[in-house]
C-alpha cells in the first residue's frame, strides 16, 4: 500500500481518485465537458435566430428598435464586474484568504442581482408596451383618442423576434439564477471556514460556471441589441416609443 | 510524494494567477464593450455586423483565457473540449445557414393577406438587400 500522505488523508478526496490533485483535474474537466453541453443549448437557440432574421430581416429591425441599449450595456457591464469579483473570490480561495473570499461572493451575488433587477426593469417595460409575444403583441393605444392601433408592419414575423428575445435572454436568466443559488451555497461553505489553500476546487467551477454566463451575455448582447438597432443618424423604420 | 503512483511528472495546478491580470482583463473587457456599442452607432454598412462578432469574440477569448485560466491550465484536454464545443457550434450554424443563405426565397411583403402575391426573390436580389 502506498505511505498515507497528508493530501490523500483529505477528508474531500474520494476513494476512487489517486490523490487530491487527480480529483481536482477530473472535476474540472468535468465541468468544462457541462459548459460545451451549454454551448449547445444556447448554440440551438443562436441559430434560430440567424435563421429567423435571414428570412424576416425588416421585421427583426422593427423589432429591436424597441430595446432600450443602455440597460443592455449597463448589464453587459454588471456582468463583467461580477466575472471579476467571482476571479477575485477564486484567487482569494487559492490564497486561503477567508475573509477576503466572502468579500467576493457576496459582490458577485449583488451583481448578479442587480442584472436580475435591471433584466426585471427590461421585461416589465416590455409587458406594458404589448411586446410580449401573446394576442396584444404590438397594439399601441392613443392616449388621446383611445384608438387602438398595431405598431409594427409584420407583426407575426416581428413577434418572432421577442420570442427569441425572451427565450435567450429568459434562459439566459435562469442560468444567472441557477449561479446565484450556487455562488450562495459557496459562500455559506466559506463562512463555515470549509476552503484553504489546499482545497478550494469547488470555488473555481463556480467561477468557472459563472464566467461561462458572463461569455453567453457577451455574445447576446450584441446580437439582440446593437446589430439591427437604428442608428443615431436614420431612425426610418424605428417604431416611436 | 512517497506513492508508488505518484511517479510520473503530472501538471501540478498549483497556479495561482496574479490579481494583476485579472484587473487589466476587466478593463479591457470595460474597453472593449464601450467600443461595441460606439461601433454600433456609426453606420459602417456591411462591415458592422462582422466587427460586432470580431469585437465579442476577443471579449470572450479574454473571458476564457485569463478569467477561466485556459492560459495557465496544463491540462491539455480543457482547451480541446472547449475548441470542440466552438467546432461543434460552427457546424451547426454553417451546416444549417448555407440552405437558405443559398436558394430563392419566397418574400413576403408585409402582413400575410390570401390575395396578395408572394414575390419570389433570386439570391442576388437577396444579398443586396441584406445590407442598412
Amino acid at each position: 500500500m502506498s505511505t498515507v500522505h497528508t493530501e490523500e488523508a483529505n477528508p474531500y478526496l474520494a476513494h476512487h481518485f489517486e490523490d487530491m490533485e487527480q480529483q481536482n483535474q477530473a472535476h474540472t474537466l468535468g465541468l468544462w465537458a457541462f459548459l460545451t453541453t451549454e454551448v449547445m443549448f444556447f448554440g440551438g437557440l443562436f441559430l434560430a435566430y440567424m435563421y429567423y432574421r435571414w428570412y424576416y430581416l425588416q421585421p427583426f429591425k422593427e423589432s429591436v428598435g424597441q430595446l432600450n441599449i443602455f440597460f443592455g450595456g449597463l448589464n453587459t457591464v454588471i456582468l463583467i464586474c461580477s466575472s471579476l469579483t467571482m476571479a477575485l473570490g477564486v484567487h482569494a480561495a487559492q490564497k486561503g484568504n477567508k475573509r477576503a473570499l466572502i468579500l467576493f461572493l457576496i459582490l458577485t451575488l449583488v451583481f448578479a442581482f442587480g442584472f436580475l433587477g435591471v433584466k426585471s426593469i427590461e421585461w416589465t417595460e416590455k409587458w406594458h408596451h404589448n411586446l410580449f409575444p401573446v394576442l396584444k403583441f404590438g397594439l399601441h393605444t392613443d392616449s388621446a383618442t383611445g384608438a387602438v392601433h398595431q405598431v409594427f408592419t409584420d407583426p407575426n414575423h416581428s413577434k418572432m423576434f421577442y420570442i427569441l428575445y425572451f427565450m435567450m435572454t429568459g434562459l439566459h436568466g435562469i442560468h444567472v439564477i441557477i449561479g446565484i443559488g450556487v455562488i450562495g451555497w459557496m459562500l455559506v461553505l466559506a463562512m463555515k471556514g470549509t476552503f484553504n489553500e489546499h482545497y478550494n476546487v469547488p470555488v473555481e467551477l463556480t467561477g468557472l460556471y459563472w464566467h461561462f454566463v458572463d461569455l453567453v451575455w457577451i455574445y447576446l448582447f450584441p446580437i439582440l441589441y446593437l446589430i439591427d438597432h437604428p442608428h443615431v443618424a436614420h431612425a426610418a423604420g424605428a417604431v416611436a416609443h | 510524494m512517497e506513492n508508488q503512483y505518484h511517479g510520473h511528472q503530472q501538471a501540478h495546478e498549483h497556479h495561482i494567477v496574479p490579481l494583476r491580470v485579472y484587473l487589466l482583463t476587466f478593463f479591457a473587457l470595460i474597453v472593449l464593450t464601450a467600443i461595441t456599442v460606439w461601433i454600433a452607432t456609426v453606420d459602417l454598412g456591411a462591415l458592422n455586423i462582422p466587427l460586432a462578432f470580431v469585437v465579442a469574440t476577443i471579449k470572450a477569448s479574454l473571458v476564457a483565457f485569463f478569467f477561466m485560466h485556459i492560459k495557465y491550465t496544463r491540462d491539455r484536454l480543457i482547451p480541446l473540449f472547449l475548441l470542440a464545443s466552438l467546432i461543434w457550434l460552427v457546424l451547426l450554424l454553417v451546416g444549417t445557414m448555407m440552405d437558405p443563405l443559398t436558394r430563392s426565397t419566397v418574400q413576403f411583403e408585409g402582413p400575410m393577406q390570401d390575395d396578395h402575391p408572394a414575390h419570389v426573390q433570386d439570391p442576388a436580389e437577396r444579398a443586396t438587400e441584406n445590407t442598412h
